[in-house]
Protein backbone atom coordinates (compact mmCIF):
# COMPACT_ATOMS: atom_id res chain seq x y z
CA UNK A 1 0.00 0.00 0.00
CA UNK A 2 1.75 3.12 -1.13
CA UNK A 3 -0.06 6.39 -1.22
CA UNK A 4 3.10 8.43 -1.20
CA UNK A 5 2.29 12.00 -0.35
CA UNK A 6 -0.99 11.99 -2.19
CA UNK A 7 -3.15 11.80 0.88
CA UNK A 8 -3.51 14.97 2.89
CA UNK A 9 -5.46 16.03 5.92
CA UNK A 10 -6.49 19.50 6.96
CA UNK A 11 -6.95 19.93 10.70
CA UNK A 12 -9.21 22.63 12.09
CA UNK A 13 -8.28 22.61 15.73
CA UNK A 14 -10.23 24.61 18.25
CA UNK A 15 -8.24 27.27 20.04
CA UNK A 16 -8.37 27.80 23.79
CA UNK A 17 -11.79 27.48 25.26
CA UNK A 18 -11.69 31.10 26.36
CA UNK A 19 -12.05 32.08 22.74
CA UNK A 20 -15.36 30.33 22.50
CA UNK A 21 -18.37 32.06 23.90
CA UNK A 22 -19.82 30.55 27.04
CA UNK A 23 -23.10 30.36 25.20
CA UNK A 24 -22.04 27.23 23.36
CA UNK A 25 -20.46 24.06 24.65
CA UNK A 26 -17.45 22.65 22.84
CA UNK A 27 -19.63 19.98 21.31
CA UNK A 28 -22.12 22.53 20.08
CA UNK A 29 -19.42 24.70 18.63
CA UNK A 30 -17.94 21.69 16.86
CA UNK A 31 -21.36 21.08 15.31
CA UNK A 32 -21.38 24.68 14.10
CA UNK A 33 -17.86 24.38 12.70
CA UNK A 34 -18.65 21.09 11.04
CA UNK A 35 -21.80 22.48 9.45
CA UNK A 36 -19.89 25.55 8.30
CA UNK A 37 -17.27 23.33 6.66
CA UNK A 38 -19.96 21.21 5.03
CA UNK A 39 -21.42 24.32 3.46
CA UNK A 40 -18.01 25.49 2.32
CA UNK A 41 -16.95 22.20 0.76
CA UNK A 42 -20.42 21.11 -0.32
CA UNK A 43 -20.37 18.62 -3.18
CA UNK A 44 -16.81 17.56 -2.52
CA UNK A 45 -17.87 15.79 0.63
CA UNK A 46 -18.40 12.09 0.42
CA UNK A 47 -21.43 11.20 2.49
CA UNK A 48 -20.08 7.77 3.26
CA UNK A 49 -17.36 9.26 5.36
CA UNK A 50 -19.13 11.84 7.37
CA UNK A 51 -18.83 10.30 10.76
CA UNK A 52 -21.38 10.32 13.49
CA UNK A 53 -20.50 11.43 16.98
CA UNK A 54 -18.17 10.55 18.62
CA UNK A 55 -16.12 10.04 15.51
CA UNK A 56 -17.11 6.58 14.39
CA UNK A 57 -17.75 6.29 10.64
CA UNK A 58 -21.32 5.47 9.75
CA UNK A 59 -20.25 3.33 6.84
CA UNK A 60 -23.36 3.72 4.78
CA UNK A 61 -25.09 6.91 5.64
CA UNK A 62 -28.33 5.90 3.97
CA UNK A 63 -29.95 8.11 1.43
CA UNK A 64 -29.13 11.35 3.14
CA UNK A 65 -26.57 13.53 1.50
CA UNK A 66 -25.58 15.37 4.62
CA UNK A 67 -26.63 13.64 7.81
CA UNK A 68 -27.13 16.10 10.63
CA UNK A 69 -25.87 15.26 14.03
CA UNK A 70 -28.08 14.59 16.98
CA UNK A 71 -26.79 16.47 19.96
CA UNK B 1 -37.58 25.03 14.23
CA UNK B 2 -37.62 22.09 16.60
CA UNK B 3 -34.13 20.70 16.84
CA UNK B 4 -35.55 17.18 17.06
CA UNK B 5 -37.08 17.51 13.63
CA UNK B 6 -34.03 16.07 11.93
CA UNK B 7 -35.82 15.58 8.63
CA UNK B 8 -36.88 19.20 8.25
CA UNK B 9 -33.46 20.47 9.25
CA UNK B 10 -31.83 18.07 6.86
CA UNK B 11 -34.05 19.21 3.97
CA UNK B 12 -33.31 22.82 4.81
CA UNK B 13 -29.55 22.16 4.82
CA UNK B 14 -29.80 20.38 1.48
CA UNK B 15 -31.78 23.24 0.01
CA UNK B 16 -29.10 25.73 0.97
CA UNK B 17 -26.35 23.45 -0.30
CA UNK B 18 -28.04 22.84 -3.64
CA UNK B 19 -28.49 26.57 -4.10
CA UNK B 20 -24.76 26.89 -3.48
CA UNK B 21 -25.36 29.40 -0.77
CA UNK B 22 -22.49 30.56 1.34
CA UNK B 23 -22.97 29.83 5.03
CA UNK B 24 -24.32 32.64 7.17
CA UNK B 25 -25.15 33.05 10.83
CA UNK B 26 -28.84 32.87 9.98
CA UNK B 27 -28.55 29.69 7.94
CA UNK B 28 -26.47 27.94 10.59
CA UNK B 29 -28.94 28.94 13.29
CA UNK B 30 -31.86 27.63 11.25
CA UNK B 31 -30.23 24.36 10.31
CA UNK B 32 -28.70 23.50 13.66
CA UNK B 33 -31.39 24.91 15.97
CA UNK B 34 -29.14 24.95 19.00
CA UNK B 35 -30.50 26.12 22.35
CA UNK B 36 -28.12 29.08 22.32
CA UNK B 37 -27.98 31.32 19.31
CA UNK B 38 -24.93 31.20 17.11
CA UNK B 39 -23.56 34.72 16.97
CA UNK B 40 -21.14 36.67 14.83
CA UNK B 41 -18.24 35.79 17.11
CA UNK B 42 -18.82 32.07 16.66
CA UNK B 43 -19.16 32.55 12.93
CA UNK B 44 -15.94 34.53 12.66
CA UNK B 45 -14.10 31.82 14.55
CA UNK B 46 -15.37 29.29 12.00
CA UNK B 47 -14.18 31.51 9.17
CA UNK B 48 -10.78 31.88 10.80
CA UNK B 49 -10.39 28.13 11.33
CA UNK B 50 -11.50 27.44 7.77
CA UNK B 51 -8.92 29.83 6.36
CA UNK B 52 -6.08 28.55 8.52
CA UNK B 53 -6.07 24.76 8.55
CA UNK B 54 -3.05 22.74 9.58
CA UNK B 55 -2.21 20.54 6.61
CA UNK B 56 -0.40 17.26 7.17
CA UNK B 57 0.28 14.11 5.22
CA UNK B 58 -2.33 11.45 5.72
CA UNK B 59 -1.24 9.51 8.83
CA UNK B 60 -0.98 6.09 7.28
CA UNK B 61 -0.54 3.40 9.97
CA UNK B 62 2.95 2.01 10.47
CA UNK B 63 4.65 4.98 8.85
CA UNK B 64 6.54 7.92 10.27
CA UNK B 65 3.60 10.11 9.34
CA UNK B 66 1.78 8.88 12.38
CA UNK B 67 4.14 10.63 14.76
CA UNK B 68 3.88 13.89 12.86
CA UNK B 69 0.13 13.66 13.10
CA UNK B 70 0.12 12.74 16.78
CA UNK B 71 2.24 15.75 17.66
CA UNK B 72 -0.54 17.98 16.46
CA UNK B 73 -3.70 15.98 16.98
CA UNK B 74 -2.76 13.93 20.02
CA UNK B 75 -2.58 10.22 20.55
CA UNK B 76 -5.34 7.86 19.56
CA UNK B 77 -4.83 5.10 22.09
CA UNK B 78 -7.79 5.31 24.45
CA UNK B 79 -5.88 4.31 27.56
CA UNK B 80 -3.23 6.91 26.92
CA UNK B 81 -5.93 9.43 26.22
CA UNK B 82 -7.72 8.79 29.48
CA UNK B 83 -4.49 9.13 31.40
CA UNK B 84 -3.42 12.30 29.68
CA UNK B 85 -6.87 13.83 29.28
CA UNK B 86 -5.57 15.50 26.16
CA UNK B 87 -8.50 15.18 23.83
CA UNK B 88 -8.08 17.46 20.87
CA UNK B 89 -11.36 18.95 19.70
CA UNK B 90 -11.63 19.96 16.10
CA UNK B 91 -12.72 18.94 12.63
CA UNK B 92 -10.69 17.46 9.85
CA UNK B 93 -10.89 17.00 6.14
CA UNK B 94 -9.14 14.22 4.26
CA UNK B 95 -8.49 14.49 0.57
CA UNK B 96 -6.21 13.29 -2.16
CA UNK B 97 -4.07 15.30 -4.51
CA UNK B 98 -3.12 14.42 -8.04
CA UNK B 99 -4.37 11.51 -10.12
CA UNK B 100 -1.76 8.92 -9.41
CA UNK B 101 -2.92 5.37 -10.21
CA UNK B 102 -4.00 3.57 -7.09
CA UNK B 103 -4.80 6.76 -5.28
CA UNK B 104 -8.54 7.00 -5.27
CA UNK B 105 -8.88 9.54 -2.54
CA UNK B 106 -9.78 12.31 -4.95
CA UNK B 107 -13.13 13.83 -4.11
CA UNK B 108 -13.48 11.78 -0.98
CA UNK B 109 -13.62 14.11 1.90
CA UNK B 110 -14.28 13.64 5.52
CA UNK B 111 -15.41 15.91 8.26
CA UNK B 112 -15.45 14.63 11.75
CA UNK B 113 -14.67 15.94 15.13
CA UNK B 114 -12.55 14.35 17.85
CA UNK B 115 -9.26 14.35 16.05
CA UNK B 116 -7.97 11.57 18.22
CA UNK B 117 -10.32 9.20 16.46
CA UNK B 118 -9.16 10.10 12.99
CA UNK B 119 -6.78 7.21 12.49
CA UNK B 120 -9.66 4.77 12.58
CA UNK B 121 -11.19 6.63 9.69
CA UNK B 122 -7.92 6.64 7.76
CA UNK B 123 -7.71 2.89 8.10
CA UNK B 124 -11.27 2.59 6.87
CA UNK B 125 -10.44 4.65 3.79
CA UNK B 126 -7.41 2.57 3.01
CA UNK B 127 -9.39 -0.63 3.36
CA UNK B 128 -12.11 0.74 1.14
CA UNK B 129 -10.12 2.20 -1.67
CA UNK B 130 -6.92 0.23 -1.91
Amino acid sequence: MNLGNKGKVDLFILPDLENISKDLSILEFLCVLEQYLIFKYRSKINKLFIASFPGVPEGHAGKSLIPLRRF
Amino acid sequence: MDKNNIYKRHVMALKHIKLLKEPTVKILNNVLSLKARINKKHFELCVSLYKNPITLDLPIPHTEKISNFSKVAGVENLDSLRKSGKFVPGCYRIYGIGNSPGVILDKHYILVFELNNMLKVVIKILLTFV
